[in-house]
Order: structure tokens, then C-alpha cells, then sequence
């Protein structure tokens, strides 16, 4: 039987590598948008511990690991990782946006300095601590950054905009890389 | 000439550039200015209007003469001051405004016309013929005055824009800067500290001046080493604060590789910040002004601070016997440190009465300089005192009339400084910036210990506000120089004294305007151009006013300034344009097909950000009419493959769900069973339409709405308005899927057999008529399929998620291909569309109502909606109102063109008889004719009716007949088939 073939939504625009900064494309990922029922935060946070072991984050945090985490994503929460449990439905709507959002791993010394180029917030780690997530532009892209260790941030953009959001971290990252 | 012992250049280190083709040598840390004086060089540019010889009278980014353009070709960059463009190996330099050359300028010609061509000698002489101004006069005048000119070549340099965020940025690295970013730093601030020079220390590494018994340039280094080991204080060397705006925001702008030899492809030029600060100190020190006496422009007639600088940091005496004229002490200064380095000093004259020296050199107090001589370079002035007048040998004059606080930012939110009689200078207004405190001299504070002073003080007040503890107790030992100044603004005689080198303006020229009743300053400037173009008037701006205030009258308070606006230095557009040149200009989405149809040769358009295919040429085509027709013919008899994920798609989802698309929609969605698709029409609160679409039921409490690619944004903005603000209590939620889901549309006779080759259970038209929707497998994965056409044929959408886009596209096409069918693109589409009268918003453009489309019925009587009652206003409702119609072509002319406008048949084609337009146009080869959309008064009524469409602009006059907007199967056999 013929089968349809999966393709990343940063297919053949990453990995990419100036200095010590690299870029990569995070696609193992299941996403799910979870929005908690009226009334039901409460019971959704503790269901949602049950099921995969993290309370909902606070507004501008993520919880959980690598692997199974919850970002707050404004009005509502990401679930990044696992298969969400079907479950959680009598306390949330649970929309499956797994091929929706393109995520772009930074990691490397220059990223505060790139996303500095690109978007209107405090990236530096004193403010934007391990943990913190924003939901900011970056030019002219809406993204969610998420800061998973010092020297490293994942960028969530617009699946259709991957193309876009490589070519100016990439620019960024070039033009800063070339300074001293 | 070059003095041993002096400056902080590296005089280990010789560098060659180039000026107008000449190579000269200077040192690391030169700047061109410098270089050039070192070898002698007097003349460097010619002024803007009599083209007279200008050397520089500066040492900073307030020079108006030296003007330069540096590098070549792509890369050159226009009115660079070279007094502060950093000297680098193979540096290339020419000066600007002259022909043949600098120092044989044919233009000067013009000087021996200056009686004729004073203030608003434009507005005066160019008045006639009017038809002359645009083709003679003003390329002539442009021509003549100029300045720098671009290379008309794209700008092939790289820029940056960049944020930066902190607790107190401090604007300037003089000694207040310094010790208040020590002070703000020590006690753990987050401190930015912005230095427009490449070295920090302000006036310190122009002076003498001993900091704790040190001299103030190797303070400034102990300083500078300490606040480097700190690390919540970032330095900013060649960064100019341009700007103040709202909310602790300052633009700036950091010349990056100005400096550099080789900066390669990707080292930006320039980099514009946007500092956003919560506290900020403005140290921006202050700006000596010179005094208006007779050729007082000529070459070697300097700033006595410049001269200065020129000594102490570059080790560059700008001539060999130098003469001194002040109305202050500071300038005395000069002075000495001339006469420590072995240089001749010919005079000291200062105006004032009861000033003394103790330097042995000839002193002449109560006086003035009243002429000077020397067209290439100054070589003598006259000395004129109680009315006697003696001539002196001199090839440099150092000038002082005093200092100018810098406080141009504190102006930026419409601050107007206030006039210190003390110390004959305007003065910030406190508190005029939110959050900001000005120190030093730009307070009007004229030494070094009261600079101190004043920073400990106001960093302290922050430290404290902000719940921290200042370290630093003592302030360093300064050495004191009593500023002791008294007026002296101009000087009479004759002979022409200028006042803004910049642009020719002279004494006179502001007396004129006067005369002829421009008195306001702002008009003075205007009249005169006085404080225009690149230095704005940074050294003439005060003695312009006191000199209108003398004209007038009236006080300097009274008089005034003119508005001091950012940039406080110019700003190269392509820094501030960064990211909105070439392909950063806007996002760019693409669906998932992007690549399969660029691979079949498909042009692509842009539809909003998203690219979508026009059309798929094949073999043999060479128009896209051809290719077009091919494709509509495709739908229309077998079938087509259209990507139509660009298309908005919300999830909405809970028990209220239905509550809201009743709401939002002018027709019934709470009786859409599960299963089913419904088309909806969506208006604005003004009863126009927003955007139309279908919604799906796709399971209980559970639907999926689809928005137009254009209204994607705006429906989920309105979704979100309505929920948030109108209806909070219900209880649902609804969440974009545009690009969780890509969509082909698949429409044509055969479409169900197409459709079936792919579903993991094949569907009939019994089992799955028109408007039906369901959940889906597609060869194994999980997807949508919805009923629905928008061709007019029998089609059908199918949906699955994004990484499986293209596989699912390529395997739709190549599968189509096989029963005759293929891809098709926006232009097939839009033909399709408009046979079957289908609106896009191309006509709910948003001037349009449910009435204007004949779907008034739409708007459903059983319940509310948003728009309803505004919808049915009388206005909305009048017959004569442009309706929707539909045109064919009738006469001899056959084409239709959108844009055009609409006439009745015998009416003149002018506005007033104007009865409509065209929205949408196409040849349809289905009927072998022209047809489009448009609006016509009363058109409803009119159908059969023959009218006129002129389109002025192409000169198109086509005689039409108003037809059916359903022109292709009017009452939809094959879509429901």
C-alpha cells in the first residue's frame, strides 16, 4: 500500500552552524494545545500532573523536561513531547497542533546576541532565566522563545514561515558572528 | 604638524589613505581631520552655496565644513564628518561640492554674486516663469548647492538593528559619564554607557587637566579597565544616542565598521539600537560656539576646545603661530597648552574688559579680531582695539564664544530649554524626559568638579530609588578653571560674518530676515536655512538667536530656540530600514506544495504573505492564457488539483460553541448537524461585510471554520473580541489550525473517483452528498474531507496534517494525471469562481453589504447577529445602492477590465454620471467571452440591460450587458450531483 511521506517543516534549512552557534530543527515532538475548560484550571493542573507528570506552568514559564513539558502560551498551554492523554478532555479542549509550529533549537554563545537583533524582549539570562518563555515577534514573525538551558533557546514560529525565520537567524547570527 | 610627546595616538603604527587621489600617512587613532592637519592640509570641502574654501573648525560630530565622502563605488557614503572617520590602511577619501577640484572650484564664482544671492534669494528670484521652476531652476540650484552625493548603485553594505534593555543608560563617556556609570555600576546597576567617540573620556583627553593627580586621559583608562571587570555594565564605544521616545526608549547608532579596512560580506556597517532604559543620565557634555566677525570662515580659523583636542589626543598643532580669540577662560587654556608644546602664540584677544593672563604672549583684552585675510588659509587677522587697528601674522585663529550645553535629547519630547544668564546659554528644563537626569556640562556645569558632583549626585538618586546602596563615597581631585564668561556674539564691519558655515549663512543674512518681517526663529530658520542639514546647527543654532534677539529686539528668552529634533547625528536610512530591504521586507509563507508546483515551472503570486501557483505551464504553452484555459477546461470536464491551505482555519470547540457562530454569522449554524458544512456570511458591528467562509460540524460541540486567505487574521481577531469582551461567559474555546492542516481542493466530474483512489474507505455520492464533512482516513493517517465547491463543479476538500502535504499533493496530481485531470492555480481558479459569481474580497472590499450582494436573506430573521441592526439602516438598504452584477461583453470591443467604471449607455463617461465598477474580470473559455464582476446602482434591477464600462486610465471603452451573476450552471446541478 502506498503511504504518505512525513516532512519536516525545516526540511533542508537546518542544521545550521556559524562560530559556535548551531541551529537545529526539533521534529520528534507531538504538540498539543491544551485550553482548560471554565472553572476547570485547577483539576486540568492536577490531571494533567497525573498524566504526564507536570502541573500547568505559570504565565512567562514552562514545566516539566525535556521530553514532556507544558509552556504557557498565552491563553493557552502547549503540551510538547508526549501523546497527550485523551483523557484531559473532560477538563481542557485538546487541539493537536503537532505539524503547526516549526521549533528551531538555538544553542551556542551567540543566541542572546542574534535574538538582540530579531526581537523587542530581554533575552539575557539574568532576566530571561532557564525555564522562561515569551511569546514576542521576531522581526517580522510572531514566535514563542523558550529558554531550556543557558546557552540555549528554542524559537516556535509558523510552520509555514520556516524558510523566513532561517534565513533571518541565519542573517543575524552571520552579521553577529563577523564582529570581534 | 605633528608635535613630539603629545596625543594618545600610536605613532607605532603609520597608516596610508587617500584624499581626492592624494596619499597621505597618519597614526592608529587618527582621524581624517587630524591626519590631514598633521600634513598641512588647510581646505577641506567648499561651502554649500558661494563654494568659498572651508577648513575644518571642529573636532567632532557638530563640524560643519569638513565634509567628506568615503570608499568607492556601491560603498560610498556621502557627508561623513572627517573629524570623525577613524584613519584605517588603504582608507579612501574625496572631498565634496566642487568642480574641478577643491581647491580651483568654478562654482566659487558665486561668492562674487553673494549680494544677489542672500537669504530667500529662492523664493525671490525663481518665481518666474512658473514652468521653469521643475525643469531649469531646480536641477540647476540642486546642482550647484550640494552636498554628498550616493552612488545611485544598491547599497550592497550590511546593517543591523538591534534592542538593548537596562537599568540606567548613560549617554555620553565624558568625566560625568564615567563617574556616574562607576558610581551606577558599583552599587549593581545594569548600566549601558553610549560613547559617540571611538575612545571614551570626553574633553579629559583633550586636556591637561589632572584627575587625582593624574593626567585625565590615563584616568579615564584606570576607569575604563575598572568597569570592564564589572559585569553588569556593557560599554558602547562609536554610539551615538540619536533619539528619545516614549516609555525609556533612545535610538542610537553604533558605527560597527566605518573604522575597518576589510570588514568582509557580513560585519554590518552600522548598527541602530533601540535602548529601552529604565533610568537614564544625560552626559552629552557641551559644544564650544564660535563669535560672527568679519571672514571669520577662512581656513585655520577653528573651535580654541578643538585646537585643543587636536593638540593633546592627536599630537597635531593646526599651525605654527596660532592666535587665541574668547570671551571666556577656558579658552585661555589653548593658550598654554600650545606654549608647553614649543608652538608660537601671536595674541590673545579676548573682549572681555578686566581679563588678565599670566602667559607671556601678547595680550589684548577689550578687543576684538575685526577682519582676516587669506582666500586658500588664513595668514593674518586684524586686531582692533579701542579703535586702533593692527594686523597680525597668524595661519590658525583659535575661537571661543563660549559653550553650549548639549542637551538636544532633552528636547525630543517637546522640552524647551530655559536661558541660564550666568553662563549666556540655554539650559535643560528639569524633568522634561521622564526618568532622566542631565550632569556636567551639558547642566551648563563648565568644570570638571562640578561634573562629578553633579553625576555622584544624580546616579545617587536612582541608586536610592531603585533600593541599592552607592559605593563610591569620594569624588577625585580636579584642577579648577573658572568658565568667567561675558557676551560677545558678533562683531562688527566689514565683510561678511558668518554664523553657520553649513549652510552661508551669515550675520546679515538673519538681519534681512528681519527686515522682511521673519522674526519668529523658527521662520528666521527657515528663511535662511540657518541650522539645517547635517550638523543642525549644532554650533551656530545660539548666536543666530542672540543675533535675531539683537535684530529683533527682543531677549534671547523671549526669542528662544528653534525645535531640536532626533537624530541628534545622521542616521544612515539603510540602519534604520534594516530588515525591510530585499527579502527580510516580509515574511514569507509557504504551503506545503511550494515545492512539487515550483518544480512544475509554476509562477508563483503572493496572496497576503503566502505564495501560491498562478498557474502550471506545460509543454508547448507560451502564454498563460494558454495554460489557464487548459486548466479551467480540466475542471470543468475531468478534474483539477488546487493547495488551498492558505485558507483560515479555526478550531472552535466546546459546549457554546454553536452560541457563537450564531453570533458571528448573520445566518442559523445551531441547526448544522454533525456531518455537515454550511456557507456563512460574517458582517462588522457597522453591518458591512467582513469575510464569508463555510463551517464544518465535525463532531459534537466541535467545528472548524474556514476564513478567507486575506480575512484569516481579522476573523480571529474578531473571534477573540466577541468571546473576550462580548460573551465571556460561555463557555468554549477555538484555537488557529491554518497550519496545523494542509487542504487541496479537488473539483471536477471526476473528482469522486480521484478522491476515492486516496481515502481508506471510498465514499459515494449517496453516502457522502454535497456539504458533508467527516473525519477521514488517508492511506493511514488521520485526515478531514469536506463536500464543498467553490468551482461550481463537484469537488471536495481534503484535509491532512502538514508534514504530509506534499507527499499527499504530488500523489493527488500525479494520480489525476492518470484520468486526465492535473494541477491547477490561482488564475483557473479565479475564472471558476467568477462564472459561478462567487465572491473573494475583491468585492467585500468592506464597503459592502449582505443587501449590496443580493444576500440579504442571509441575515437570518430568527435571531441576533453582529452587524444585524446596523445592516438594516435605510442607507443600507436603498435600491440605488451599487449592487452586485455581472457582465458580458455585447459590442465590438470584447475586453473587461477591472478597475474600470460603469455608465449608463447614453451618459457621458464622466464622475458625475459614474454608476459603478468592475471588481473582477477573466476570459472565461467556457462561454468564450470576457466576463467580471462589479457593482452597479440598482444593477439588481437592471439584468438584461446593456451599460458601458470605460476604463480611462487604458483608454478601454466596452459596451456590456448586465447577466446573471451565476453565468455557469445557475442552479447548481453539478455541484450536487
Amino acid at each position: 500500500m502506498i503511504k504518505l511521506l512525513p516532512k519536516t517543516a525545516a526540511a533542508g534549512l537546518t542544521p545550521i552552524k556559524i562560530s559556535n552557534t548551531t541551529i537545529i530543527e526539533i521534529d520528534t515532538l507531538t504538540l498539543t494545545s491544551i485550553s482548560a475548560n471554565k472553572g476547570k484550571s485547577e483539576k486540568l493542573s492536577e490531571h494533567l500532573k497525573k498524566s504526564h507528570g507536570m502541573s500547568l506552568p505559570h504565565s512567562g514559564r514552562a514545566s516539566g523536561r525535556e521530553g514532556a513539558r507544558a509552556l504557557w502560551f498565552g491563553q493557552h498551554t502547549l503540551l510538547v513531547g508526549p501523546k497527550c492523554d485523551e483523557k484531559l478532555n473532560k477538563f481542557a479542549i485538546l487541539t493537536d497542533q503537532s505539524d503547526a509550529w516549526v521549533i528551531l533549537r538555538m544553542s551556542g554563545d551567540l543566541i542572546e546576541d542574534v535574538l538582540m537583533r530579531l526581537s523587542p524582549v530581554d533575552v539575557r539570562l539574568k532576566t530571561f532565566k532557564v525555564g522562561s518563555v515569551v511569546r514576542t515577534g521576531l522581526l517580522h514573525v510572531n514566535v514563542t522563545l523558550h529558554r531550556i538551558g543557558a546557552n540555549t533557546i528554542d524559537v516556535y514560529g509558523f510552520r509555514s514561515m520556516a524558510k523566513t525565520l532561517c534565513h533571518e537567524l541565519t542573517q543575524a547570527l552571520s552579521s553577529v558572528a563577523a564582529r570581534d | 604638524m605633528r608635535v613630539a610627546g603629545k596625543g594618545l595616538i600610536n605613532r607605532e603604527k603609520t597608516l596610508n589613505f587617500k584624499f581626492d587621489g592624494r596619499s597621505y600617512k597618519g597614526f592608529e587613532g587618527d582621524t581624517v581631520a587630524s591626519a590631514l592637519l598633521a600634513s598641512g592640509e588647510k581646505v577641506f570641502g567648499r561651502s554649500f552655496k558661494y563654494h568659498r574654501p572651508r577648513g575644518v573648525l571642529t573636532a567632532g560630530s557638530e563640524e560643519p565644513n569638513a565634509l567628506i565622502t568615503v570608499g568607492q563605488g556601491a560603498f560610498q557614503d556621502p557627508n561623513v564628518r572627517a573629524t570623525t572617520q577613524e584613519i584605517f590602511e588603504g582608507l579612501i577619501t574625496r572631498s565634496q561640492n566642487n568642480w574641478p577640484n577643491l581647491q580651483y572650484d568654478i562654482l566659487s564664482v558665486n561668492d562674487l554674486f553673494s549680494n544677489f544671492l542672500g537669504a530667500g534669494f529662492y523664493y525671490k528670484t525663481f518665481m518666474w516663469p512658473k514652468s521653469f521652476w521643475e525643469k531649469i531652476y531646480e536641477p540647476f540650484i540642486r546642482r550647484a548647492a550640494g552636498l554628498g552625493a550616493l552612488s545611485g548603485l544598491h547599497n550592497s553594505d550590511t546593517y543591523e538593528k538591534a534592542y538593548a534593555f537596562c537599568d540606567l543608560l548613560i549617554i555620553g563617556g565624558g568625566p560625568s559619564g564615567l563617574m556616574a556609570a562607576k558610581i551606577a555600576a558599583e552599587a549593581g546597576l545594569d548600566v549601558i554607557l553610549a560613547e559617540q567617540e571611538p575612545i571614551f573620556g570626553g574633553r579629559l583627553n583633550s586636556e591637561t587637566e589632572k584627575v587625582d593627580g593624574i593626567l585625565g586621559s590615563d584616568w579615564v583608562a584606570k576607569i575604563i579597565e575598572e568597569l570592564k571587570e564589572l559585569d553588569n555594565v556593557r560599554l558602547f564605544l562609536r554610539t551615538t544616542v540619536t533619539g528619545v521616545y516614549d516609555q525609556g526608549t533612545f535610538a542610537a547608532v553604533e558605527r560597527v565598521g566605518h573604522h575597518l579596512p576589510d570588514r568582509g560580506n557580513d560585519r554590518p556597517l552600522e548598527c541602530f539600537w533601540r535602548f529601552v532604559a529604565k533610568n537614564s543620565i544625560l552626559a552629552a557634555g557641551a559644544i564650544e560656539r564660535a563669535i560672527a566677525f568679519p571672514n571669520n570662515d577662512r581656513p585655520g580659523i577653528m573651535a580654541a576646545s578643538a585646537v585643543r583636542t587636536y593638540l593633546n589626543r592627536f599630537g597635531v598643532s593646526p599651525g605654527r603661530s596660532i592666535a587665541l580669540f574668547c570671551n571666556n577662560n577656558t579658552a585661555h587654556n589653548t593658550a598654554k597648552d600650545l606654549l608647553e608644546s614649543g608652538i608660537n602664540i601671536a595674541a590673545i584677544i579676548d573682549s572681555r574688559e578686566d581679563s588678565k593672563t599670566d602667559l607671556d604672549v601678547p595680550f589684548y583684552n577689550g578687543a576684538e579680531v575685526s577682519n582676516t585675510f587669506g582666500r586658500q588659509g588664513l595668514n593674518s587677522i586684524i586686531v582692533k582695539k579701542n579703535n586702533t587697528e593692527s594686523k597680525i601674522e597668524v595661519d590658525c585663529l583659535a575661537v571661543s564664544g563660549g559653550w553650549n550645553p548639549t542637551l538636544h535629547l532633552t528636547c525630543h519630547m517637546n522640552g524647551r530649554p530655559t536661558w541660564d544668564e550666568k553662563i549666556l546659554s540655554f539650559v535643560p528644563e528639569n524633568g522634561v524626559i521622564p526618568n532622566m537626569a542631565v550632569v556636567g556640562a551639558a547642566n551648563g556645569l563648565m568644570d570638571t568638579h562640578s561634573c562629578f558632583a553633579s553625576a555622584q549626585k544624580e546616579v545617587g538618586l536612582i541608586i536610592k530609588a531603585s533600593g541599592k546602596t552607592a559605593k563610591t563615597k569620594r569624588l577625585p581631585k580636579t584642577e579648577i578653571t573658572k568658565y568667567e564668561i561675558s557676551p560677545k556674539w558678533s562683531v562688527d564691519g566689514k565683510g561678511r560674518a558668518w554664523l553657520d558655515y553649513q549652510n552661508d549663512v551669515t550675520v546679515k543674512d538673519i538681519q534681512q530676515s528681519v527686515q522682511e518681517n521673519f522674526k519668529s526663529v523658527e521662520h528666521m530658520k527657515r528663511y535662511t536655512t540657518q541650522g539645517m542639514a547635517i550638523d543642525q546647527g549644532k554650533n551656530s543654532n545660539v548666536a543666530s538667536l542672540a543675533i535675531l534677539a539683537d535684530a529683533t529686539g527682543r531677549g534671547i528668552p523671549e526669542t528662544g530656540t528653534t525645535t531640536f529634533r532626533p537624530p541628534f547625528v545622521p542616521v544612515s536610512i539603510a540602519a534604520m530600514g534594516k530588515n525591510a530591504q530585499g527579502i527580510g521586507f516580509a515574511p514569507q509563507r509557504y504551503t506545503t506544495s511550494h515545492v512539487a508546483s515550483v518544480d512544475r515551472g509554476a509562477p508563483m503570486v503572493e496572496a497576503g504573505l503566502w505564495y501560491r501557483p498562478s498557474y502550471f505551464p506545460e509543454v508547448g504553452e507560451t502564454n498563460w492564457r494558454q495554460s489557464c484555459d487548459r486548466e479551467i477546461e480540466m475542471v470543468r470536464t475531468n478534474v483539477g488539483v488546487c493547495d488551498v491551505s492558505t485558507l483560515g482555519k479555526i478550531d472552535i470547540q466546546g459546549p457554546d460553541a454553536h452560541r457563537l457562530l450564531d453570533f458571528v454569522y448573520t445566518n442559523m449554524f445551531s441547526t448544522l448537524k454533525v456531518g455537515k458544512v454550511r456557507y456563512g456570511l460574517m458582517l462588522r458591528e457597522d453591518g458591512h461585510v467582513m469575510d464569508d467562509g463555510t463551517t464544518a460540524h465535525l463532531a459534537e460541540n466541535h467545528y472548524v471554520m474556514t476564513t478567507t486567505t486575506a480575512a484569516a487574521g481579522q476573523v480571529m481577531r474578531h473571534l477573540d473580541f466577541v468571546h473576550q469582551c462580548l460573551h465571556p461567559e460561555w463557555d468554549l474555546g477555538f484555537i488557529s489550525v491554518t497550519e496545523q492542516w494542509a487542504q487541496f481542493s479537488i473539483a471536477g466530474p471526476k473528482s469522486q473517483e480521484l478522491i476515492n483512489a486516496v481515502l481508506d474507505k471510498p465514499i459515494s455520492s449517496e453516502t457522502f452528498p454535497f456539504m458533508s464533512c467527516a473525519s477521514v482516513g488517508i492511506l493511514g493517517e488521520a485526515g478531514r474531507l469536506f463536500r464543498i465547491s467553490f468551482s461550481g463543479e463537484h469537488g471536495y476538500e481534503i484535509a491532512v496534517p502538514a508534514r504530509f502535504g506534499e507527499s499527499l499533493f504530488r500523489l493527488l496530481v500525479s494520480r489525476a494525471e492518470e484520468i486526465g485531470g492535473g494541477p491547477y492555480g490561482m488564475e483557473a481558479l479565479n475564472i471558476l469562481r467568477i462564472e459561478k459569481g462567487f465572491i473573494t474580497h475583491a468585492e467585500i472590499h468592506g464597503r459592502i453589504t449582505a443587501f449590496d450582494l443580493g444576500m440579504q436573506r442571509m441575515i437570518s430573521e430568527k435571531k441576533d447577529c453582529i452587524g444585524k441592526t446596523s445592516a438594516s439602516r435605510p442607507g443600507l438598504l436603498d435600491s440605488e445602492r451599487e449592487q452586485l452584477i455581472a457582465l458580458k461583453p455585447v459590442g465590438s470591443v470584447k475586453q473587461i477590465v477591472a478597475g474600470a467604471h460603469l455608465f449608463d449607455l447614453n451618459d457621458e463617461p464622466v464622475r458625475e454620471n459614474d454608476r459603478g465598477y468592475v471588481t473582477s474580470v477573466g476570459f472565461s473559455p467556457t462561454f468564450g467571452h470576457f466576463i467580471g464582476l462589479g457593482f452597479f446602482k440598482g444593477g439588481q434591477a437592471r439584468l438584461g440591460e446593456q451599460i458601458k464600462m470605460v476604463d480611462h486610465l487604458r483608454g478601454i471603452e466596452t459596451e456590456c450587458e448586465i447577466v446573471n451573476t451565476v453565468s455557469f450552471d445557475p442552479k447548481g446541478d453539478r455541484l450536487r450531483d
